[in-house]
Protein backbone atom coordinates (compact mmCIF):
# COMPACT_ATOMS: atom_id res chain seq x y z
CA UNK A 1 0.00 0.00 0.00
CA UNK A 2 1.73 3.22 -0.86
CA UNK A 3 2.38 5.44 2.14
CA UNK A 4 -0.04 8.11 1.87
CA UNK A 5 -2.90 5.51 2.22
CA UNK A 6 -1.39 3.67 5.33
CA UNK A 7 -3.95 4.68 8.31
CA UNK A 8 -2.62 5.88 11.34
CA UNK A 9 -4.33 6.58 14.95
CA UNK A 10 -2.08 9.20 16.59
CA UNK A 11 -4.73 11.03 18.59
CA UNK A 12 -3.39 9.06 21.93
CA UNK A 13 0.53 9.17 21.13
CA UNK A 14 2.48 10.55 24.03
CA UNK A 15 5.43 12.67 23.07
CA UNK A 16 8.13 14.75 23.95
CA UNK A 17 9.84 17.76 22.59
CA UNK A 18 12.55 19.25 23.75
CA UNK A 19 14.56 22.16 22.07
CA UNK A 20 15.54 25.37 23.29
CA UNK A 21 14.48 27.27 20.17
CA UNK A 22 10.71 28.45 20.82
CA UNK A 23 9.84 28.65 16.96
CA UNK A 24 10.93 25.30 16.17
CA UNK A 25 8.32 24.38 19.06
CA UNK A 26 5.94 25.80 17.85
CA UNK A 27 6.32 24.26 14.41
CA UNK A 28 6.56 21.17 16.14
CA UNK A 29 3.66 21.52 18.05
CA UNK A 30 1.77 22.93 14.61
CA UNK A 31 2.32 19.50 13.24
CA UNK A 32 1.76 17.49 16.14
CA UNK A 33 -1.90 19.27 16.47
CA UNK A 34 -2.34 18.37 12.97
CA UNK A 35 -1.76 14.82 13.60
CA UNK A 36 -4.30 15.26 16.50
CA UNK A 37 -2.05 15.20 19.24
CA UNK A 38 -3.48 17.83 20.74
CA UNK A 39 -0.81 18.37 24.04
CA UNK A 40 2.50 17.21 23.50
CA UNK A 41 4.90 17.72 26.68
CA UNK A 42 7.39 20.92 25.91
CA UNK A 43 10.39 21.20 27.03
CA UNK A 44 12.98 24.03 26.32
CA UNK A 45 15.75 22.46 28.10
CA UNK A 46 17.83 19.31 28.91
CA UNK A 47 17.57 20.11 32.87
CA UNK A 48 13.49 20.41 32.46
CA UNK A 49 13.12 17.38 30.01
CA UNK A 50 15.77 15.33 32.28
CA UNK A 51 12.84 16.02 35.31
CA UNK A 52 10.02 14.63 32.74
CA UNK A 53 11.82 11.53 31.70
CA UNK A 54 12.45 10.29 34.89
CA UNK A 55 8.55 10.24 35.93
CA UNK A 56 6.59 9.95 33.07
CA UNK A 57 6.47 7.32 29.81
CA UNK A 58 6.23 8.89 26.48
CA UNK A 59 6.16 7.36 23.31
CA UNK A 60 8.29 9.19 21.29
CA UNK A 61 10.59 11.76 21.90
CA UNK A 62 12.11 14.20 19.65
CA UNK A 63 14.94 16.32 20.57
CA UNK A 64 17.21 19.03 19.09
CA UNK A 65 20.75 18.01 18.96
CA UNK A 66 22.22 21.45 19.41
CA UNK A 67 21.05 23.61 22.48
CA UNK A 68 22.87 26.03 24.07
CA UNK A 69 23.16 24.99 27.82
CA UNK A 70 23.67 21.32 27.09
CA UNK A 71 23.08 19.64 23.57
CA UNK A 72 20.74 16.72 22.76
CA UNK A 73 23.52 13.82 22.56
CA UNK A 74 24.04 13.82 26.35
CA UNK A 75 20.20 13.61 26.98
CA UNK A 76 19.70 11.17 24.79
CA UNK A 77 22.54 9.01 26.08
CA UNK A 78 21.36 9.55 29.64
CA UNK A 79 17.77 7.81 28.51
CA UNK A 80 19.54 4.82 26.90
CA UNK A 81 22.26 4.31 30.43
CA UNK A 82 19.43 4.81 32.79
CA UNK A 83 18.66 1.16 32.70
CA UNK A 84 15.78 1.44 34.83
CA UNK A 85 14.29 4.52 33.74
CA UNK A 86 10.77 4.53 32.30
CA UNK A 87 12.38 6.03 28.54
CA UNK A 88 15.87 4.01 28.04
CA UNK A 89 13.85 2.18 25.28
CA UNK A 90 11.85 4.93 24.01
CA UNK A 91 12.22 5.43 20.45
CA UNK A 92 14.31 8.84 19.92
CA UNK A 93 14.36 11.35 16.70
CA UNK A 94 17.04 13.77 16.80
CA UNK A 95 16.45 17.25 15.00
CA UNK A 96 19.27 19.11 13.45
CA UNK A 97 19.14 22.78 11.23
CA UNK A 98 22.54 21.22 10.29
CA UNK A 99 23.20 17.56 9.33
CA UNK A 100 27.08 16.94 8.25
CA UNK A 101 27.55 13.61 8.75
CA UNK A 102 29.54 13.64 11.94
CA UNK A 103 26.42 15.33 13.56
CA UNK A 104 23.90 12.58 11.91
CA UNK A 105 27.12 9.34 13.22
CA UNK A 106 27.08 11.01 16.28
CA UNK A 107 23.30 11.14 16.67
CA UNK A 108 23.37 7.86 15.86
CA UNK A 109 26.02 6.51 18.68
CA UNK A 110 24.32 8.06 21.33
CA UNK A 111 20.97 5.84 20.47
CA UNK A 112 18.87 7.61 18.69
CA UNK A 113 16.83 6.08 16.09
CA UNK A 114 16.49 8.42 13.86
CA UNK A 115 17.64 11.69 12.39
CA UNK A 116 15.45 15.06 11.06
CA UNK A 117 16.63 17.49 9.57
CA UNK A 118 14.63 21.04 10.72
CA UNK A 119 12.30 22.68 9.64
CA UNK A 120 10.66 19.20 9.94
CA UNK A 121 7.83 18.04 7.42
CA UNK A 122 5.21 16.92 8.03
CA UNK A 123 5.19 13.79 5.77
CA UNK A 124 8.84 12.73 7.19
CA UNK A 125 7.90 12.71 10.54
CA UNK A 126 5.11 10.22 9.70
CA UNK A 127 7.59 7.93 7.97
CA UNK A 128 9.58 7.86 10.87
CA UNK A 129 6.61 7.37 12.94
CA UNK A 130 5.58 4.51 11.08
CA UNK A 131 8.96 3.05 10.55
CA UNK A 132 9.82 2.76 14.51
CA UNK A 133 5.90 1.38 14.92
CA UNK A 134 6.41 -1.71 12.05
CA UNK A 135 9.56 -2.02 13.50
CA UNK A 136 10.92 -4.87 15.52
CA UNK A 137 14.05 -3.27 15.78
CA UNK A 138 16.93 -4.85 18.71
CA UNK A 139 18.47 -3.24 21.19
CA UNK A 140 21.97 -3.26 22.31
CA UNK A 141 22.82 -3.01 25.82
CA UNK A 142 26.73 -3.13 26.01
CA UNK A 143 29.20 -0.93 28.19
CA UNK A 144 30.19 1.31 25.36
CA UNK A 145 26.68 1.41 23.63
CA UNK A 146 23.30 0.97 24.45
CA UNK A 147 20.38 1.81 22.00
CA UNK A 148 18.60 0.69 19.19
CA UNK A 149 20.82 -1.70 16.95
CA UNK A 150 22.71 0.31 14.45
CA UNK A 151 22.20 -2.11 12.14
CA UNK A 152 18.50 -3.12 12.22
CA UNK A 153 18.31 -4.75 9.05
CA UNK A 154 20.18 -8.21 9.87
CA UNK A 155 18.39 -10.57 7.62
CA UNK A 156 21.25 -12.23 5.35
CA UNK A 157 21.82 -10.70 1.74
CA UNK A 158 19.50 -12.03 -0.98
CA UNK A 159 21.46 -13.94 -3.58
CA UNK A 160 22.63 -11.35 -5.70
CA UNK A 161 22.78 -8.51 -3.59
CA UNK A 162 25.97 -6.97 -2.81
CA UNK A 163 26.90 -5.26 0.70
CA UNK A 164 26.40 -1.32 0.79
CA UNK A 165 29.19 -0.44 1.77
CA UNK A 166 30.78 1.01 -0.96
CA UNK A 167 27.74 2.70 -0.90
CA UNK A 168 28.10 4.15 2.47
CA UNK A 169 31.22 5.05 2.02
CA UNK A 170 30.21 7.55 -1.52
CA UNK A 171 27.70 9.20 0.23
CA UNK A 172 30.24 9.66 3.68
CA UNK A 173 33.22 11.20 0.82
CA UNK A 174 32.36 14.95 1.32
CA UNK A 175 31.16 14.60 5.14
CA UNK A 176 31.24 18.31 5.78
CA UNK A 177 28.46 19.23 3.62
CA UNK A 178 24.71 18.76 4.92
CA UNK A 179 23.38 15.35 4.13
CA UNK A 180 20.33 15.22 2.55
CA UNK A 181 17.29 13.28 4.26
CA UNK A 182 17.94 10.46 2.41
CA UNK A 183 21.45 10.05 2.98
CA UNK A 184 20.85 10.41 6.82
CA UNK A 185 18.36 7.55 6.51
CA UNK A 186 21.06 5.90 4.95
CA UNK A 187 23.05 6.46 7.95
CA UNK A 188 21.04 4.68 10.21
CA UNK A 189 20.17 1.55 8.25
CA UNK B 1 13.71 -12.14 23.47
CA UNK B 2 17.09 -11.43 24.82
CA UNK B 3 20.26 -12.65 23.35
CA UNK B 4 23.36 -12.58 25.72
CA UNK B 5 27.21 -13.10 24.82
CA UNK B 6 30.63 -11.80 26.22
CA UNK B 7 30.51 -8.21 25.14
CA UNK B 8 26.77 -7.58 26.01
CA UNK B 9 22.73 -8.03 26.29
CA UNK B 10 20.49 -7.66 22.62
CA UNK B 11 16.71 -7.63 23.33
CA UNK B 12 13.56 -6.66 21.60
CA UNK B 13 11.46 -4.19 23.89
CA UNK B 14 8.05 -3.76 23.56
CA UNK B 15 7.49 -1.34 20.81
CA UNK B 16 4.24 1.36 22.65
CA UNK B 17 4.32 3.57 19.03
CA UNK B 18 3.31 0.04 17.33
CA UNK B 19 -0.79 0.69 18.91
CA UNK B 20 -0.52 3.67 16.41
CA UNK B 21 -0.94 0.99 13.67
CA UNK B 22 -4.08 -1.02 15.05
CA UNK B 23 -5.94 1.28 17.08
CA UNK B 24 -9.41 2.58 16.86
CA UNK B 25 -10.13 5.97 14.90
CA UNK B 26 -7.29 5.56 11.77
CA UNK B 27 -6.25 8.38 9.47
CA UNK B 28 -4.69 8.59 6.34
CA UNK B 29 -1.30 9.41 6.08
CA UNK B 30 -2.02 11.76 3.46
CA UNK B 31 -4.67 13.34 5.52
CA UNK B 32 -2.45 13.51 8.98
CA UNK B 33 0.22 15.35 6.21
CA UNK B 34 -2.33 17.42 5.01
CA UNK B 35 -3.96 18.75 8.26
CA UNK B 36 -0.58 19.15 9.59
CA UNK B 37 0.53 21.14 6.51
CA UNK B 38 -2.41 23.34 6.78
CA UNK B 39 -1.40 24.47 10.42
CA UNK B 40 2.45 24.97 9.43
CA UNK B 41 1.32 27.17 6.84
CA UNK B 42 -1.08 29.20 8.95
CA UNK B 43 1.41 30.18 11.34
CA UNK B 44 4.67 30.21 8.36
CA UNK B 45 4.06 33.93 8.21
CA UNK B 46 3.99 35.24 11.95
CA UNK B 47 7.38 32.81 11.94
CA UNK B 48 8.92 34.78 9.03
CA UNK B 49 8.31 38.15 9.94
CA UNK B 50 11.17 37.25 12.86
CA UNK B 51 13.61 36.73 10.06
CA UNK B 52 14.30 40.69 9.56
CA UNK B 53 14.66 41.51 13.31
CA UNK B 54 16.77 38.75 13.97
CA UNK B 55 18.75 39.26 11.25
CA UNK B 56 18.91 43.24 12.81
CA UNK B 57 20.15 41.89 16.04
CA UNK B 58 22.87 39.57 14.16
CA UNK B 59 24.07 42.82 12.03
CA UNK B 60 24.16 44.80 15.37
CA UNK B 61 26.15 41.66 17.75
CA UNK B 62 28.62 41.21 14.59
CA UNK B 63 29.66 45.29 14.04
CA UNK B 64 31.54 45.36 17.29
CA UNK B 65 34.87 44.26 17.70
CA UNK B 66 36.06 41.33 17.78
CA UNK B 67 37.09 40.71 21.22
CA UNK B 68 33.74 41.88 21.96
CA UNK B 69 32.09 39.23 19.09
CA UNK B 70 34.04 36.50 20.67
CA UNK B 71 32.96 36.89 24.46
CA UNK B 72 29.48 36.31 22.63
CA UNK B 73 30.40 33.48 20.59
CA UNK B 74 27.62 30.99 21.68
CA UNK B 75 25.35 33.32 21.79
CA UNK B 76 25.88 34.86 18.33
CA UNK B 77 25.74 31.12 17.24
CA UNK B 78 22.55 30.49 18.69
CA UNK B 79 20.99 33.55 16.87
CA UNK B 80 22.85 32.28 13.65
CA UNK B 81 21.40 28.82 13.93
CA UNK B 82 18.31 30.15 14.89
CA UNK B 83 17.97 32.55 11.37
CA UNK B 84 19.01 29.47 9.45
CA UNK B 85 15.84 27.52 10.95
CA UNK B 86 13.43 31.07 10.46
CA UNK B 87 14.66 30.94 6.74
CA UNK B 88 13.98 27.72 5.67
CA UNK B 89 10.56 27.69 7.35
CA UNK B 90 9.85 31.03 5.47
CA UNK B 91 11.31 29.72 1.99
CA UNK B 92 14.78 31.89 1.86
CA UNK B 93 16.81 28.89 1.06
CA UNK B 94 19.45 31.29 0.23
CA UNK B 95 20.03 32.47 3.39
CA UNK B 96 19.93 28.83 5.10
CA UNK B 97 23.78 28.01 4.31
CA UNK B 98 24.76 31.59 5.09
CA UNK B 99 23.88 30.99 8.20
CA UNK B 100 24.95 27.42 8.93
CA UNK B 101 28.52 28.61 7.75
CA UNK B 102 28.36 31.54 10.74
CA UNK B 103 27.28 28.90 12.96
CA UNK B 104 31.04 26.92 11.82
CA UNK B 105 33.24 29.73 12.22
CA UNK B 106 31.95 30.64 15.52
CA UNK B 107 32.55 27.07 16.33
CA UNK B 108 36.42 26.96 14.67
CA UNK B 109 36.82 29.93 17.88
CA UNK B 110 34.11 27.93 20.43
CA UNK B 111 35.96 24.83 19.86
CA UNK B 112 39.78 25.60 18.93
CA UNK B 113 40.18 28.68 19.61
CA UNK B 114 40.48 29.35 15.69
CA UNK B 115 39.49 33.20 14.61
CA UNK B 116 39.92 34.93 11.27
CA UNK B 117 39.99 38.72 11.82
CA UNK B 118 36.58 40.19 10.93
CA UNK B 119 35.41 36.65 9.06
CA UNK B 120 31.92 36.30 11.41
CA UNK B 121 31.33 40.62 10.69
CA UNK B 122 31.75 39.49 7.05
CA UNK B 123 29.35 36.78 6.71
CA UNK B 124 26.67 38.35 9.20
CA UNK B 125 26.89 41.41 6.29
CA UNK B 126 26.79 39.27 3.51
CA UNK B 127 23.76 38.01 4.95
CA UNK B 128 22.34 41.25 5.70
CA UNK B 129 22.87 42.38 2.04
CA UNK B 130 21.21 39.08 0.46
CA UNK B 131 17.89 39.85 2.83
CA UNK B 132 17.82 43.66 3.06
CA UNK B 133 19.14 44.45 -0.52
CA UNK B 134 16.55 43.99 -2.66
CA UNK B 135 17.93 45.17 -5.60
CA UNK B 136 20.79 42.88 -5.87
CA UNK B 137 21.87 42.25 -9.21
CA UNK B 138 21.98 38.60 -9.86
CA UNK B 139 25.67 39.18 -11.07
CA UNK B 140 26.22 40.82 -7.91
CA UNK B 141 24.75 38.00 -5.63
CA UNK B 142 26.37 35.32 -7.36
CA UNK B 143 30.24 37.32 -6.42
CA UNK B 144 28.92 38.04 -3.51
CA UNK B 145 27.82 34.00 -2.52
CA UNK B 146 31.03 33.05 -4.21
CA UNK B 147 33.26 35.35 -1.70
CA UNK B 148 31.36 34.33 1.21
CA UNK B 149 31.99 30.78 0.57
CA UNK B 150 35.89 30.83 -0.18
CA UNK B 151 36.41 32.81 2.47
CA UNK B 152 34.43 30.51 4.84
CA UNK B 153 35.94 27.50 3.68
CA UNK B 154 39.23 28.76 4.15
CA UNK B 155 38.66 29.46 7.87
CA UNK B 156 36.52 26.17 8.42
CA UNK B 157 39.98 23.78 7.29
CA UNK B 158 42.15 26.09 9.24
CA UNK B 159 39.67 25.53 12.51
CA UNK B 160 39.98 21.99 11.14
CA UNK B 161 43.14 21.25 10.65
CA UNK B 162 43.77 23.32 14.37
CA UNK B 163 41.05 20.71 16.00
Amino acid sequence: MPLSGTRLALRDVEPLVVDDNPQSTELLGAILMGFGISRPTKCHSVEAAREVLLTRRFDLVMVNCEMVEEDGFTLVREMRAGREGPNACTPVLMLSASTPESKVVRARDSGANFTIAKPVSPMILLERMLWIAQSRRAFIDTPRYQGPDRRFRTEPLPPGVHERRAEDLRITATPDRALSQDEIDGLFT
Amino acid sequence: MTRVNLSGVSFTPPNRLARILSAADMTTVETLSRNAEARVEAITPAIAIRLGPQLSDLLATCRRSDPEIQADARTIRRLALSIAETAAVARRNDLVPLAIDLCDLLDGWIDCGCWRARAVTVQAEGLGVLFFNRSLAPADQARLLAGLAAMTSAVIRSARRAA
